[in-house]
């Protein structure tokens, strides 16, 4: 059961904004797969949800000049089942199969997902490596906000009161390869207890080849580190390599303790496999070694 | 308290419901449509599902404001005239029911799985059946009766 | 010492070759349509909800309760606060709880208020609006902990609290029970011993999570006068509970009970409906539902299991084991009625199925500030044999021989001692017929070369079960004739999935020799005009129920017997009852079928010879007795149900996951009444007990809150879990005499030996020993990295 709150189904954007104006409180409602179950508890004063389901500049998958944009409603479902995603940005697509179950995906947006911001949110990682942008709309006009600043915090985004989420934009590359993995406590639907997204432009020139990797769920935010990204860029990846930038990985992070899902322990080793097995899947193992 | 039009298990309906009703408890409590039932309320068991224009959700986090000119099917919809349903004939044939609460669920993941493909791969199967809990058959029967349906 | 009971050879010790069997559940078509009514489902004319107000502590004083805010919402009937109910207490066995708390609360979930209204939600808003002042209190979650002396006490007065019958509690501390056997004498056998193993298990504590939530509807017609339908296994028990609370005639009670989604135990005993009962008594007249929250079910109900077995086993270098210490100290929770007996059961069954000399155990009941502790499938047996499963292996390997050796030379046979006293018989079960079998699967399951990534490891436990129950646990069952020869039968069990209508149908109709179709069964249970029936609970509905069901078919025979003899003008005795007709035995041509005397028959001039036939049915278990209190044996369980479970899996060496590839039970089910309900009762049990092995365990923080009372955190299998597992289930029959048709209790029986039988595949795979559940990914490769198999 809910507790109360009004429900406003804006159909246009001076509608949105009328209503963001004048109700500080009131929360956006997309798939409501996080604010819903939010609703369900005695701590929350949310007295108003508005709904931009009506709206639709927020929906569709597009190329724009030189970037991929995704509307903030895109749904999971959505992005499991886009081509252009599956095929370049295939670490979305990863990140996608992963989440929660087919129902769920059915209603949950990525717009959702990132400004809910939680640690473990599953397209963190990806959108950071794929160095995304957000394109934030409010009546004063569009904001386009580099992912890791707009990731601000913890359920923080760098939203100001009257502002949604409009897209998220993704850089094209004509050479870019990526994977995202997850790890979770049953096989079935399970929230992820550390997940690792790595890429890498121009994966067959060895030289010019530039990797980035980022972490999910052990720290406040997505968390890049940008030392091992060099270590392995621009050179052969080999087995001794790999040993030392797993050691670098885990050294990297200190996840907290009281984590329901996993231990530091474990997360710290964990990003290294999570590693490993996305850079051998994208063929950047040196083999034999 | 809102008017929404909504059209389920292909009859219209005009409702008056208040904004945090869910689509589930509009279907149980307005509509008398109790075959979908609430095991969370959090979206994680699956026993709320339904199909909300044609695509699975569980209808414990879908508004039932949200469902204004949509279309849903439930459980109590699926049956044929004659009152049976190859899905409902294949979990009773494998014995795929024990306390049933969790089985309504489980058939719309199935009808929305044959209504996505009629050969589902194995893949496809897990997929459907993703996120829906059963705490009495060990899953083992409801294998076998979407096999059988499939087969 | 004691016998297992006489066989009582009802219809002449008749042991069917072929009991009828359906083609289907009976349910399973209102079912799979979503026709099938639940509590949850039902609605009546102006109908209340109640919403309650628990907890958010582990322990605490209640300073003050300010409801004045609350009122103000419109359309609230009625707020209650534990002042306003204080007079009531529980007590099923223990009189320590009280359906709202008074004074203090000693879990998070306890209930502190409810509020009535005609609106679930305004009475969510009021609740929202009570302010509670409390005094937190430092908690203690852990029932070693809790003995400690310095422990936080959580019921001061544990001597004044009213009691049925005798619960060996230590007043001033948290225990409120000690379970004590003596067999044998320990002596100096530890010192004499070739090898003395000391090992400490735990099991911790688990939700049942029935995918229904708890609910009911109370409507009293007056003061002393109510009616309400509950998700319960036990209505009977229901209102007998209620009855003693208000101090008013059970007859004024009616309980009624539908299809239960899942039980499980966790809706046995009472658990909601004390409270509601309590609150709704306010409003007469009116209906009040009340339903919980999956969040609510978690804490506001009963969990399960939850006990740390300590074991010091003196064993010969042959593996024989020659005396055992064990201590069992079980972390009830806040209250202590509903785990009363597992505590006794886990004592009696701590020996595991082996044949123990010696023995000294102590099992304690504590008190923690975790929500009480109830039955759960299983009922004490996998906490043990958890414990026990694992300990043989160990032995094993300390002597370096074969697990499976250890088993067999311990193993219970006829003419072996109990723990209990009572001598073991051949009709008790082919046990080693059960270890063999699974042994010969285990080893003829190939498993696929290991790799870099994969181990594969198989492992068993041999296992017993047998139900502790109120020595005067009756079944019923009643049995009517129609006057087209049909059928109208109703039984006192509940059904909640494990089949019990379907069965019980089965075993009227082989009883009766009439076909399935002639015989209508009630589905569900009214405490006013059903057969009564003291708890759905233990494994024992087919077995008690169809005995009962035997019984009233044995004396529905006779009945017909007695019209026929009236009608062919001879003695009882010279009438036959066979293939649902009656005939003089002297004469088999002289035929009557029953359609023609089982209303009595009417001559030409309407002039009756016989009666209608109805019969009543009641079954309950001979010569039970209570454990003696020093010994603590006794004829205390009425049937054994012996068999063995083997797991085979494998783990991935560089994430710790588990992938389970077999689970495999053999048991030996007496008679086996319906094949198909039979096995997935047993893979249902296997499954479920495979999410106390690999992931389920309740999380606490110091405080005593609960911390993953969801689905999201408390993770139980999925489907995609099994999905690559094969089931395999063996019956043996070797009849119960005191079972309908030789059967005996299986609902249960697949979860007792699953945990242990993955932790000794899991030290058979990667050679690391785990004694404490779960043994989730995260644990197996922590406990791998150690053992400096691998390098992170
Ligand atoms: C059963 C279950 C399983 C789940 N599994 C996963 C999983 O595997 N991985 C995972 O990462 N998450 C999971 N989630 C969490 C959740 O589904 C995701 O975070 C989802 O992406 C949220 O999207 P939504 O559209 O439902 O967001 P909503 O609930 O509608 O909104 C979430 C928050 O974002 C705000 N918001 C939404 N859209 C906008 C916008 N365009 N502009 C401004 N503010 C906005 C809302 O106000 C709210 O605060 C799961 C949830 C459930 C119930
Ligand atoms: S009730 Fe909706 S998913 Fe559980
Ligand atoms: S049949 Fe009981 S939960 Fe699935």
């Amino acid at each position: 059961m809910f507790k109360k709150f009004d429900y406003y189904a804006p159909k246009t954007l001076a509608e949105l904004f009328e209503l963001t104006n004048e109700n500080n409180e009131a929360q956006i409602l997309a798939g409501g797969t996080d604010l819903l179950l939010k609703l369900r508890e005695k701590t929350t004063p949310h007295k108003m949800l508005i709904d931009i389901k009506k709206l639709d500049n927020f929906r569709g998958i597009e190329t724009k000049d030189g970037y991929l944009r995704m509307g903030a409603l895109t749904t999971i479902r959505e992005i499991q089942a886009s081509k252009i995603i599956r095929e370049k940005y295939t670490a979305l697509y990863d990140a996608a199969k992963s989440f929660g179950c087919l129902e769920i995906r059915n209603r949950a947006t990525i717009g959702g997902n990132i400004v809910h911001a939680s640690p473990g949110a599953e397209f963190g990682t990806p959108l950071f490596v794929l160095a995304a942008e957000a394109e934030v709309i409010g009546p004063d006009g569009t904001r386009v906000i580099p992912i890791h600043e707009f990731w601000q915090d913890v359920y923080q985004v760098d939203l100001k009161d009257n502002e949604v989420l409009a897209a998220i934009r993704l850089p094209y590359y004509e050479k870019m390869v990526s994977r995202y993995h997850r790890l979770s406590r049953v096989k079935g639907m399970d929230l992820a207890i550390v997940g690792v997204s790595v890429l890498a432009l121009d994966p067959a020139n060895i030289e010019k080849r530039e990797v980035k990797i980022a972490m999910g769920a052990v720290a406040r935010i997505p968390f890049r580190n940008k030392e091992v990204e060099t270590m392995l860029s621009g050179v052969k990846i080999t087995n001794e390599l790999l040993v030392s930038v797993k050691e670098k990985l885990s050294d990297s992070i200190a996840p907290r303790s009281s984590s329901l899902r996993a231990k530091p322990a474990y997360k710290k080793a964990m990003v290294g496999n999570l590693t490993e097995q996305a850079l051998l899947e994208l063929g950047l193992l040196e083999e034999g070694e | 308290m809102q008017e929404i039009n909504i059209t389920v298990n292909s009859k219209e309906y005009t409702l008056t419901v208040p904004p945090y009703m869910s689509l589930l408890e509009m279907l149980r409590e307005k509509l008398n449509l109790t075959g979908s039932k609430e095991g969370c309320g959090n979206g994680e068991c699956g026993a709320c599902t339904v199909l909300f224009d044609g695509e699975p959700v569980r209808s414990c986090l879908v508004l039932a404001v949200e469902a204004d000119k949509s279309e849903v099917t439930t459980i109590e919809g699926l049956s044929n005239p004659d009152g049976t349903n190859p899905i409902q004939e294949a979990f009773i044939a494998e014995d795929a029911v024990q306390c049933g609460y969790c089985t309504p669920g489980f058939v719309m993941a199935v009808q929305a799985l044959l209504n996505r493909t009629s050969e589902p791969t194995d893949e496809d199967i897990k997929e459907a059946l993703g996120g829906h809990l059963c705490r009495c058959t060990g899953y083992e029967a409801i294998y076998r009766a979407i096999k059988k349906l499939v087969k | 010492m004691h016998k297992i009971v006489e066989s009582l050879n009802y219809l002449g010790g008749k042991n069917m070759a072929t009991i009828p069997q359906p083609s289907e559940r009976l349910d399973a078509r209102k079912k799979t349509s979503g026709k099938a009514k639940f509590v949850a489902d039902l609605t009546f004319p102006g109908m209340l909800h109640a919403v309650i107000l628990r907890s958010p502590h582990g322990h605490a004083l209640i300073n003050s309760i300010d409801i004045s805010e609350a009122k103000k919402i419109s359309g609230i009937e009625a707020i209650i606060t534990g002042k306003d109910v204080a007079d009531l207490v529980i007590n099923i066995d223990i009189g320590d709880q009280q359906p709202i708390a008074v004074d203090k609360v000693r879990f998070m979930g306890e209930p502190v208020a409810a509020v009535l209204a005609d609106d679930k939600w305004k009475a969510a808003e009021a609740v929202d609006l009570i302010k509670v002042e409390y005094e937190i209190l430092p908690a203690v979650t852990d029932a070693r902990e809790a003995m400690k002396e310095d422990s936080p006490i959580l019921h001061e007065k544990q001597e004044d609290y009213k009691r049925h019958g005798e619960t060996n509690f230590t007043a001033g501390t948290n225990v409120f029970s000690h379970y004590k056997l003596r067999k044998g004498k320990l002596e100096d056998i530890f010192e004499k011993a070739d090898l003395v193993l000391e090992n400490s298990f735990v099991y911790p504590h688990r939700s049942h999570t029935q995918i229904e939530p708890h609910g009911a509807i109370a409507f009293w017609t007056n003061e002393s006068e109510m009616e309400m339908y509950s998700s319960t296994q036990s209505p009977f028990f229901v209102r007998t509970c209620l009855a003693d609370m208000f101090a008013i005639d059970p007859a004024n009670i009616i309980v009624k009970a539908g299809y239960l989604g899942g039980g499980f135990g966790g809706k046995s005993d009472v658990t909601i409906e004390p409270l509601l009962a309590a609150i709704s008594r306010f409003v007469p007249g009116k209906y009040v539902k009340l339903t919980l929250g999956r969040e609510e079910a978690f804490t506001g109900s009963v969990i399960a299991r939850g006990a740390a077995v300590e074991l010091k086993t003196a064993v010969s270098k042959e593996g024989k084991i020659l005396g055992e210490k064990v201590k069992i100290y079980f972390n009830s929770g806040a209250y202590g009625s509903c785990s009363l007996h597992i505590v006794t059961a886990a004592g009696h069954n701590s020996s595991g199925p082996y044949e123990i000399d010696n023995m000294e155990v102590d099992a304690y009941g504590v008190y923690t500030n975790n929500p009480p502790v109830g039955a759960f499938r299983g009922y004490g047996h996998p906490e043990v044999h958890w414990a026990k499963e694992r300990q043989i292996n160990l032995i094993a390997k300390e002597l370096g021989i074969d697990p499976l050796k250890v088993r067999k030379i311990n193993l219970l046979k006829p003419g072996s001692i109990n723990a209990l006293g009572q001598e073991i018989e051949l009709e008790n079960g082919d046990l080693a017929g059960c270890v063999d079998k699974v042994a010969e699967r285990l080893g003829e399951i190939e498993l696929p070369a290991e790799t870099d990534n994969l181990v594969y490891g198989k492992g068993m436990a041999a296992m017993m079960k047998s139900p502790v129950m109120a020595t005067n646990s009756a079944a019923s069952a009643t049995l009517r004739f129609n006057e087209s020869g049909s059928v109208d039968l109703a039984v006192s069990g509940v059904e909640m999935g494990q089949g019990t209508k379907t069965a019980m149908r089965q075993v009227a109709a082989g009883g009766l020799e009439l076909p399935l179709e002639r015989i209508k069964i009630k589905e569900d249970i009214s405490t006013d005009n059903s057969p009564y029936g003291w708890q759905t609970i233990g494994s024992t509905t087919s077995w008690k129920g169809g005995m009962a069901v035997l019984d009233a078919v044995q004396k529905a025979i006779d009945q017909l017997k007695a019209n026929a003899a009236a009608v062919f003008d001879v003695a009882v005795t010279e009438v036959e009852y066979a293939d649902n007709k009656l005939y003089l035995s002297s004469d088999p041509d002289k035929i009557l079928t029953t359609e023609e005397v089982c209303f009595g028959y009417m001559r030409g001039n309407g002039y009756l010879l016989g009666q209608p036939v109805q019969a009543y049915g009641t079954y309950v278990p001979p010569e039970l007795t209570h454990p003696d209190p020093e010994t603590g044996q006794g004829n205390c369980a009425a049937e054994w149900t012996f068999g063995a479970q083997g797991v085979v899996l494998s783990i991935n060496k560089n994430t710790g996951e588990i992938t389970v590839h077999n689970l495999i039970t053999a048991l030996d089910a007496g008679k086996v009444i319906n094949p198909v309900l039979a096995r997935n009762q047993l893979v249902g049990a296997m499954v479920q007990e495979l999410g106390g092995a690999l992931t389920e365990e309740l999380v606490y923080a110091e405080d005593g809150k609960m911390r993953n009372n969801n689905f999201t955190d408390f993770k139980i299998p999925t489907p995609e879990d099994v999905a690559e597992t094969k089931m395999e289930v063996y019956f043996f029959e070797t009849p119960e005499p005191i079972g309908p048709f030789g059967a005996r209790g299986i609902a249960e029986h697949g979860t007792v030996g699953i945990a242990a039988a993955v932790g000794n595949a899991i030290s058979d795979a990667l050679n690391i020993e785990i004694f404490n559940l779960p043994i989730y990914n995260e644990k197996v490769f922590m406990e791998m990295t150690k053992a400096g198999d691998l390098v992170v």
